[in-house]
């Protein structure tokens, strides 16, 4: 038990969040393949579920053990996560036996994808060239990615919620919204 | 008597300009987001947290509390004017208020869900006043093995919320728990689940975590829909608003819905969605002239609104007096509380009586402004619901990230709002409910606490031990169990139905 600690401590961090991944795209290809093929979306999010509750559970064992009076600090997360084991076989069981609704169709997951595309560029947009300018124009592109075509609108909308954010979140809150590297390494 | 000078005490201070004009906007505020379909009232107000970094802790609790009354009322508008109920509880006031409104009868419907709304909400703050400190008291003698079992009591009702969903809900909020482990732990000060991250050594911060799961999971969902018409306002031509004496006619009514939506907002996870459409069912089966509800009759509107309202007062009471959230909105507000280092609870009584005076006088107050606000400014109101949504979504969206950041200004806590909207919207689209999921977060630290403080105290069997611990476990399970089995034998009976058919 002492090497599987050291193991989950050590290199289990990184493998068995990648075994869990592996774990659920296998789950999610076996139903594809089989006559739950309308319910592979909540074969995977189950699969997904047990999985994170197994992780968790194993990397239990790589908490440095200490205890006091009995109540040890793996004692509530090995309660939540058995929980969610138990549970999540449960709805497995539920979903591979057919008794569950098939999976919704999909809307405009591509413009969903797009978004938190968007999204993340934003995080990193705000990184390098500040919070004005990452705001300004995701607001603009996120109301064409919406499908607004009426430039003049969102051009007045990017700039009020700069206006906006400026005023309200860094005067009136004084919250130091970041300039970027870049702006910064080019000294304005 | 001490109770009485207090509240005095509190009004007086709050009737000055500063806090009445925090009040004004929060009630602005709530009315907007409640009446902009896609904002729910929890989502209104996790958005406005961050504005309230800055503030005293009272005044944040009294802005907030401000927004969570009128959200309740801002859905109503657009269920009545558009047929698109701008909260989950508000679906009960279209049943009847729209049709009032296809009839021509707009300002008639808008008047008797404002006049509703003010008197549950008042019924509602009324109660929360009588019971709160009495319930507090005895909370105050409880001990962590009680707390423990209480914190699950408030997760299984929730989590049998659900009804054919209980399983969903109870992993939704199986999962709030685990992600409540991660960080330090609190009682030995080991690392859990950090992965060497040092940003998730003191865990996920909640309010990103909120803003993520609540506002930018429901922004994909109808993104994914991908339906932004413009809804169609119907004409109010030539209706009235209607005077005292007609309201005076609904009193019962009104009644009835304000004590069935403050008992149904008083138990944990319950919820105005669920008092609106048990005040609703209530008030057909007494009338005389049943056929008449769905057809645009005045005591449907009351009944939905008044006990929605109402259910906001009752929400509280568990709240403020065992730490336990009435209703999605109200752990929202709890986190808030937290963040400025007031922690709900019977302590909070006798620490920080003055934040409770403040939030009871701030609560009637609020009824009085969303009462003038809700009259001057009808017309305005409609006008939101012709706000676009390709224009309404990017800003909630500028609004999520940069409520996000100021909350440690950290780009940190900017990703655990973007990963947690990502894990909510997977979550979402396969039914798993998300507000358990939230109580787990809420409730999670106060159940490790508490389970390993029993521990240490009387051992592995601590919540076990004690008699009340024990009731409450057993209710626990019962609330957990009676809806499934019922929802399994209506699904059998259902079956049944249909091979007989």
């Amino acid at each position: 038990m002492d090497s599987f600690s050291t193991w989950v401590a050590g290199q289990g961090q990184v493998v068995l969040p990648l075994a869990g991944v592996a774990i659920v795209a296998a789950s999610w290809i076996a139903a594809r393949g089989s006559s739950r093929r309308r319910h592979a979306g909540r074969i995977a999010v189950d699969t997904a579920l047990l999985c994170l509750g197994l992780i968790a559970y194993a990397l239990t064992y790589g908490f440095t053990g200490m205890s006091f009076a009995g109540a040890s600090a793996e004692m509530v997360p090995r309660l939540w996560a058995g929980l969610l084991i138990v549970l999540s076989i449960m709805r497995l069981a539920h979903a591979w036996s057919g008794k569950e609704a098939e999976d919704p169709g999909f809307g405009r997951i591509d413009k969903v994808l797009l978004l938190m595309a968007l999204l993340v560029a934003k995080v990193i947009g705000i990184t390098w060239l500040g919070y004005y300018i990452t705001a300004g124009i995701f607001v603009f592109a996120c109301g064409l990615l919406l499908g607004y075509r009426n430039i003049a609108t969102l051009l007045i909308l990017a700039g009020g919620w700069v206006a906006f954010s400026y005023f309200v979140f860094y005067r009136l809150l004084t919250v130091p919204l970041p300039t970027g590297q870049l702006l910064m390494g080019l000294g304005i | 008597m001490d109770s009485l000078l207090g509240l005095l005490r509190a009004t007086g201070q709050l009737l000055s300009l500063q806090p009445l004009l925090l009040i004004t906007v929060g009630i602005s505020v709530g009315i907007l987001a409640g009446a902009m379909p896609g904002v729910s009232p929890s989502m209104g107000v996790a958005l406005m947290v961050p504005f309230t970094y800055a503030m005293d802790p009272s005044m944040a609790l009294v802005y907030l509390a401000a927004i969570y009354l009128a959200a309740n009322y801002g859905g109503a508008i657009t269920a009545i004017m558009i047929n698109t109920p701008g909260t989950p509880s508000a679906v009960v006031t279209s049943f009847d208020g729209h049709p009032l409104c296809v009839q021509g009868r707009a300002r008639e419907a808008l008047g008797l869900a404002l006049v509703a709304s003010f008197v549950g909400g008042a019924f509602g703050t009324l109660i929360l006043m009588l019971f709160a400190a009495p319930l507090a008291s005895v909370a105050l003698k409880f001990w962590p093995a009680e707390y423990f079992s209480l914190a699950v009591l408030g997760l299984s009702t929730i989590a049998s919320m659900g009804g054919e969903n209980a399983l969903k809900s109870a992993m939704s909020a199986a999962l709030g728990l685990l992600v409540c482990t991660v960080g330090m732990d609190p009682v030995l000060g080991v690392n859990r689940f950090t992965f060497g991250n040092v940003n998730l050594f003191d865990g996920f911060e909640f309010i990103p975590m909120l803003i993520g799961l609540l506002a930018l999971s429901e922004i994909f969902v109808e993104v994914e829909e991908f339906d932004f018409r413009p809804q169609k306002v119907e004409d109010e031509a030539g209706s009235k608003w209607p005077g005292f004496l007609y309201y005076w006619k609904l009193r019962a009514a009104m009644l009835r819905a304000s004590i069935i939506g403050t008992i149904v907002g008083i138990f944990p996870g319950a919820g105005a969605t669920i008092a609106a459409f048990i005040s609703y069912d209530m008030e057909k089966r007494i009338s005389k002239t049943p056929e008449r509800f769905g057809k645009g009759i005045p005591e449907g509107v009351v009944a939905g609104e008044a006990a929605d309202s109402a259910s906001v007062g009752g929400a509280l009471v568990p709240m403020l007096t065992l730490g336990i959230p009435g209703s999605a909105t109200a752990a929202v507000l709890m986190g808030a509380l937290m963040i400025h280092d007031l922690q709900p609870g019977p302590e909070l009584f006798v620490k920080n009586p003055d934040v409770i005076y403040k939030l009871y006088a701030s609560l009637f107050i609020g009824n009085t402004v969303m009462l003038i606000l809700g009259i001057w400014g009808s017309k305005l109101w409609i006008n939101v619901t012709r706000v676009r949504k390709q224009l309404l979504f990017p800003l909630i969206f500028a609004f999520a990230m940069i409520g996000s950041y100021a909350v440690n200004s950290s780009m940190w806590d900017v990703m655990v709002c973007l990963g947690f909207g990502i894990v909510g919207y997977i979550l979402k689209r396969y039914n798993y409910p998300l507000p358990p999921f939230v109580l787990g977060m809420v409730l999670g630290e106060m159940a490790e606490m508490n389970l390993r403080r029993a521990v240490m105290m009387a051992g592995p069997t601590a919540v076990f031990q004690r008699p009340i611990s024990v009731t409450m476990l057993a209710v626990a399970a019962l609330s957990f169990v009676i809806p499934v089995i019922s929802a399994r034998r209506k699904r059998a009976a259902k079956a049944k139905g249909s091979v007989a058919a």
